[in-house]
Order: structure tokens, then sequence, then C-alpha cells
């Protein structure tokens, strides 16, 4: 009997690829926690199966590599073995190396079977270190359910046309049984009377008791085929005696005690009881929906505004109704898209791990706020930036050991990574306590290749701005001397291109904080719609600090700089959004001025009024039309005009380095 | 013992689940498409009918649709036979009517504890 197998292969690859991930997470925390024989089950479970696929499939290579890493996790997870940075080591390289083999069969590219042979040895080296547990307890132990037992409620509730589909849910019952023990009570709440009973309607429902080694989603799965109609709900509850393995006491003292992401592991796994896959691109399409939604209610509203309060009292209730209805469901809606961050910083304690290792530094890496969430497309272009950053702090920012005890520091070093939602923006920090940004470093090289042209007016501002510039970030070899610089430019353009901004905080001698600070998300923000000749532009309001009338407050011309606000000591540059747009025409009445933040600066845009706030829909000029400076994008107003939103960071951007040449080029003369 | 139909238009497949069942000690009548297995279904009454998807002609989620058409059929067990790389597919098998499905690959082992969720004990 001849099957094709080839038609496998893809689901073999996905499913290989997502459990080589888990196994590396769970080998992580081990690493941190100690033996666990939770997570250990659950990696010999991912491995024996990965195995159990590739043999079938015709994998040789990869079913034989999978084999001496489950013999080495078998005697693991029955604490024959104690788990040692050197089982952690050669298994964790024999997940890349599994991942290799699997990517290259996907690319249909040939294996480097070489490449596992060494790993082989290692792992057949440990398992001779190691004495008793001959093959085969190791295949029992295969065989025997995991001892950590849960106890779960489940309430399930078919719904009335259950039948139709063929189905009896006794049968599931009976299947749940078969995972452990089993209590279940019914519920006949919803019997009707004899003479309105339907026999082939479903009224019954159970409430389920089960204690069971499996988890959550094994329980999940055997309602798969019923999960449209039937209402089913798990939860686990703790279990009052302690386990005869004392796994209720280890979780605890994981949980104290967890420097990585505490408590994460029981919110993923509280996260996946209720997920349900659905394409993107349905989600975009229905945020597009929404878009356009929330554009006829704005042109609805503007059409309503000539309504009486009391002639029209009723159209003007129900307006208010629909606009509270379109907020929830543009809030509902977006929030669908929203991922944990966790998703990036995920990847984190890995990386950290093997540079670590590389460097020779000892690290300590803290995240939090890692289930803060964020818009999908956000987080996804997030993975780039951030890696470069967490990378660059381990490499220039965190000295050698030695070096720390030196200056008086302890020698483990930390990095810490933060999430948090901060009015209505994305905020993620990356901090080190290395040994800062060296001004002196940053200003000599700066000279050296004519990135600046005095040291005069060199203060902490423009030293973080050249150090964004590319030009100054190419300069490999004088940026591992000032410890830092490799690409800062390409981080802060992905992040401008996210409609966010990147800001540098250092101290020399104690470290180094990069803020990246986004928008929720991509797709609706707030405007503040302002005019300028008879031009309508949309500013994001998350950038504005504050509006001023330009009467009420000092706007003086200083030579070389232009115009400059002085507010409250500080002086801030004026730029025209005439300026900006090229736009001629008679000058504004009251022009008003409107400070905004970015990119670690400050500049004041002038425009000739302010038209009002409203929710606009980001519609890209790329996709539609084609790149225009200045501009991040367009949207439609309520009046159905077109009205470009402006793309700040790069108003900032551009602004400052204008400002910061002829700021040199009046020093030069100087 | 169950009377069992399998629809599949491919013979290794059938033959395959057919032995299967067959050793389990079911009855087993085998139909290459969707249209035979139609006709089958309506000379005698089956306690349960796995059906591949996608077969020429008729797809599996068609037979379905029209198998829960005819009365003798209304709460008849239908499994389908899907792969992991088409998930649509259980959710349009679903709201054709199908009971469940089973992925493939799947050993002999698998198919028999599908069968223990849908045939009278």
């Amino acid at each position: 009997m001849s099957l094709d197998l080839s038609r496998f292969h893809a689901t073999f690859f996905a499913e290989s690829l997502e459990g080589l991930n888990q196994v590396e997470e769970s080998l992580l925390g081990i690493e941190q926690r100690g033996h666990d024989k939770d997570a250990l089950d659950a990696i010999f479970r991912a491995i024996h199966s990965l195995k159990g696929s590739a043999g079938s499939l015709g994998f040789g290579v990869i079913a034989e590599l999978a084999h001496e890493m489950e013999s080495v996790l078998d005697r693991l997870r029955q604490a024959l073995m104690p788990v040692s940075a050197d089982s952690t080591n050669v298994l964790l390289r024999g997940v890349d190396c599994l991942r290799n083999w699997i990517l290259a069969a996907e690319a249909k590219e040939p294996m480097d079977a070489a490449a596992g042979a060494g790993l082989i040895r290692e792992l057949q080296l440990l398992l001779q270190r190691t004495v008793g547990g001959g093959a085969d307890a190791s295949v029992r132990a295969a065989e025997q359910p995991a001892a950590g037992k849960r106890r779960y409620v489940i309430v399930f509730r078919p719904a009335q046309d259950f039948f139709h589909s063929g189905n009896d849910p006794a049968r599931f019952i009976d299947e749940l049984a078969q995972l452990g023990e089993l209590e279940s009570t019914v519920d006949l709440s919803a019997l009707p009377g004899l003479q309105t009973f339907v026999p082939t309607t479903c009224y019954l429902a159970w409430r389920i008791k089960l204690e069971s080694a499996s988890s959550s989603n094994d329980i999940r799965e055997v309602f798969e085929w019923v999960s449209n109609c039937c209402a089913l709900e798990i939860e686990e509850v703790p279990l009052t005696e302690s386990t005869p393995d004392g796994t209720a006491g280890d979780q605890g003292a994981a949980r104290g005690e967890a420097t990585v992401g505490p408590g994460s592991t029981e919110a993923r796994r509280d996260a996946s009881l209720v997920t349900m896959h659905v394409r993107t691109e349905k989600s975009d399409e229905l945020v597009n929906l929404v878009g356009e939604l929330v554009i006829t209610h704005t042109m609805l509203r503007q059409t309503a505004q000539g309504l009486d309060a009391i002639k029209d009292a009723r159209a003007v209730s129900v307006f208010a109704q629909l606009e509270r209805n379109v907020q929830d469901i543009q809030e509902r809606v977006l929030a669908i898209r929203m991922m944990p961050v966790n998703h990036v910083f995920g990847r984190f304690p890995r990386l950290v791990r093997d540079l670590g290792l590389q460097l020779g530094k000892a690290i300590e890496l803290k995240i939090s706020g890692e289930q803060a969430e964020l818009d999908k497309s956000v987080i996804e272009q997030l993975i780039d930036p951030l890696t470069h950053l967490v990378r660059n702090a381990l490499d220039h920012g965190i000295e050698l050991p030695a070096d720390r005890l030196s200056v008086g520091k302890p020698a483990k070093g930390t990095l810490s990574l933060h999430a948090e939602h901060r009015g209505g923006r994305f905020v993620i920090t990356v901090i080190d306590d290395g040994r800062g940004i060296n001004p002196e470093m940053v200003k000599r090289r700066a000279l050296e290749i004519g990135l600046l042209q005095s040291a005069d007016n060199f203060d902490e501002a423009a030293m973080y701005a050249l150090l964004l510039k590319p030009g100054f970030s190419t300069a490999q070899k004088v940026s591992n001397v000032s410890g830092r610089g490799v690409g800062l430019d390409v981080v802060s353009e992905n992040v401008r291109k996210l409609g966010g901004s990147l800001d540098i905080q250092s101290k020399l001698g104690s470290g180094t904080t990069f803020t990246i600070n986004l928008p929720m998300t991509l797709a609706i923000v707030d405007g503040m719609i302002i005019g300028a000749a008879s031009e309508r532009y949309i500013i994001p309001i998350a950038f504005i600090r504050e509006c001023l009338q330009v009467s009420s407050v000092h706007v003086q011309s200083v030579v070389g700089q232009g115009q400059v606000l002085q507010l409250r000591g500080e002086y801030i540059p004026v730029v025209n959004v005439r300026d900006i747009c090229s736009l001629r025409g008679g000058a504004a009445v009251q022009p008003v001025l409107v400070v905004i933040e970015a990119e670690n600066r400050t500049i004041a845009l002038q425009v000739d009024e302010l038209l009002g706030q409203d929710q606009v829909v980001f519609k890209s000029l790329e996709a539609n039309f084609r790149k225009v400076e200045f501009m991040a994008g367009a949207s439609i107003l309520g009046d159905g005009r077109v009205a470009l939103i402006l793309d700040i960071s790069e108003i900032v951007k551009q602004h400052a380095s204008i400002r910061a040449v002829s700021r040199n080029e009046t020093a030069a003369a100087a | 013992m169950s009377n069992i139909l399998i629809v599949d238009d491919s013979m290794t497949m059938r033959q395959m689940v057919n032995f299967t069942l067959t050793s389990a000690g079911h009855a087993v009548t085998e139909a290459g498409n969707a249209d035979e297995a139609l006709l089958n279904a309506q000379k005698q009454r089956f306690d349960l009918v796995i059906s591949d998807v996608n077969m020429p002609g008729r797809s599996g989620i068609e037979l379905v649709a029209e198998l829960r058409k005819l009365e003798a059929y209304k709460f008849v067990p239908i499994i389908l036979l899907t792969t992991e790389s088409q998930p649509e597919m259980k959710s349009k098998g679903r709201a054709a009517g199908a009971t469940g499905w089973i992925v493939k690959p799947f050993d002999p082992e698998a198919l028999l504890g599908v069968l223990r969720k849908v045939l009278p004990a």
C-alpha cells in the first residue's frame, strides 16, 4: 500500500516548527526554575511526536536525532538525570538543528546531516554518564500518562439542534472519561413539558468535574467536532489535596522566583482556553469596513448638526445611540487584532542566554508588561527593531563581569524589557545597566566623519540626533569603542514607519534606556483637523502637547534659526505648515501654534486655524497614490473631502536636521 | 457490528479503511464517488458514512448536504476525511451537517477511536 506522503509534509513542517518553538521556550523555563515534571513531559511529548511523524514521512535523519533527544528527555523527566546547563545546551542545539533541517526540507534543500552526528554523540555521552534506568524503563515511561493531575469544571451545553449533526452528547462525555476521573451532573432545567417536547431537540446540559493530567486544550479537542453547536466552559480549579510528587509545590516555587515574565505561563494557558483562529485578511477587511463606517458616521453627524434639540429630540437621541454603537464596534473590532506583546518578547530569553554565553557576559533579563496588547501588524514589525536594540545592549551596553566589578557594579548585568499603555500610546522600553553612551566619543567621531562641523553647541539632544544618523551608525569600528550605534538609524526608521518614535536616554557609566513610543493601532487615529491656506490637514493628536494663539505668546526671529517660540523658558523652533506644504495665500487672521513632540524634539507648527478633532481612518498614500513628502497618509473627512495626515516624525526630523546644519554654519561663521 | 459506507476516489485509501473496519468486525460497502454513495445510501441504511472531501464530481461536503436531505440520514453520523492543510474544510463540512472529521494522515487506531465516538457501543 503506497500513499503519497509528500502532501503531508507541509503539515509536518508547520507543526514541527511550532512544536520546536514551544520546546525551546520550555527548556529555557526549566533552566530558570529547575526540574519541572509537567514542562519536561510536554517537551518529551513534543519531541516524541515529532520523531513519530518524521519517521513515517521518511525523514530518517530528523527521527534519529529526535530519538536521541527523547532518550535524554526521558531521563530528565524521570529525574534520573539532573537538569544542567550541559543538558539544556545540547538539547537547545538539538532544537536548532532539527529546526534547520525542517526549514531545509521545506525549502527543498539538502539537509546537513553531518551537523547532527556530533549532537547525537553528545547526547549519547550524556546518557552514558547517568546510571540506572535501562532502555525498557524509558519505553515504559513513554506510555505512562503524566502524573501531574489537574482538576477542571466543565460546562457542556449542546445547542438545541445538536442531534442534527449526527452527534450524541453522551459520547463526548464518554470520551472525556478516558482522560481521567469524571463526575457529571445533568442540567434538566431546559426540559419542556411533554406537550411541547420535540424528541429531536437537545434540551440537556452537563456540568462535569474532571481530574486529569490533560491540558485544557486536550479537553477542548474532545469537543472539536461540535465547537460550533455547543457552549463549552472549561475552568481549571485548584486541587485541594497535594499531589504525591509535589507538583503543586514546585509550581508555587516557580511562580515566586521566575525572573522571566512571572505568571506568564499561566496567562498563556488562560489565553489559549478561548482562542479562535481567524485569517488575517478577514480581520483586515473588517477593520477596513469599520473604517468606512466611521467615515459614514462622521458624515451623518455633520448632517445632524443642524437638528434642533427640541423639535428633533428623537433623531438627536438616535444619533447619540448610533455614535455609542459605532464607537463600541470600532473598539471591539480593533481589539480583535490586538495581540500580547509577548509574541516579540518571548523570543528574547533565548537570544539573551545565547548571546550572553557567546560574549562571556552574565545577564539577567527582566521582562514585564508582556501581556499588554498591541495591533498585530505593529507587533510583527517590531521584531526587527527590538531584536536590534537587545543585541546592541548586550554587545555594546553591558560590560564584561570583570569590568563591572571594577566599577563597583554587580557582575551580572541587567537588561529590562517593559511594555505598557501610556495615554493612548504604546510604550516599550529597553533598559540596560551598562556603560552608557560616551558623549566625547560620539562628538569626536561625528567631527571626524564630518557629521558635525564644530564641537560648539554639542549637547545631549544633538548627541542623540547624531546617533540616529545613517552616516554615524555605519561607522562600526568606532561604534564598538563608543559603545553604541550600529544601525540605530534603521531601528529609528522602522519605528517611524509605524507612526512611532525612538527616544534615547543615556547616562555615562550607568546605562542606556531606549524608549519606543507607538500608536495603539495603525488603522484609526484621533486627529486634529487644521486649516492652512484653503487646505485641511490632520495632525495625529498623540503627538500634540498643546495649542497656543500666536498673538498670546512670544515668537521671535533669531538669526540663522528662523522663528523661535519662547515658552516657559524653553525655545521651540516654529515651522509654518504653509512652508511644508508649499501653500500660498493671504495671511491667516489668527494663526495658531500647535506644539508637537516626537523623536526627542519639540517643535511648534504654525497653522491658520484649528477646525476640530475627529477620529480619522488612515488610508495609505503609497497604496492608493504615491509617497508624498511629509505626509503619512490620507483620510476622508466628515464632509467627504480628502485631507492629508501630516507625518510628524518626518517633519520634526527634517526640520531638526535643517536646524542642526544652520546652527553649525552659524557656529562656523562665528 | 455496524454497517458502514466508505466513500473515497482513492482505491488505496478505501482499501486501507476497509481493511481496518472489517478487521474490527464491521460490514463495509465501498463507493468511489458521491453519486455512487447516494445510490448505495438509498438502497440500504448505513449506520455510519465515512467520506473523503476532495473527490472528482461532487465533493464530500456536497455529499453530506445531499445525505442530510434524506429522511433516513437526518441523524446518521457522517465523518469526513480531511487534511490538516485544509482547515476550512472542517467548518464547511460542519455547516453541511457532517458529524465530525478525521484528519489525514491517521493510523488504524485513530480511525477506530473515532468509530467509538459515533457508533452504538
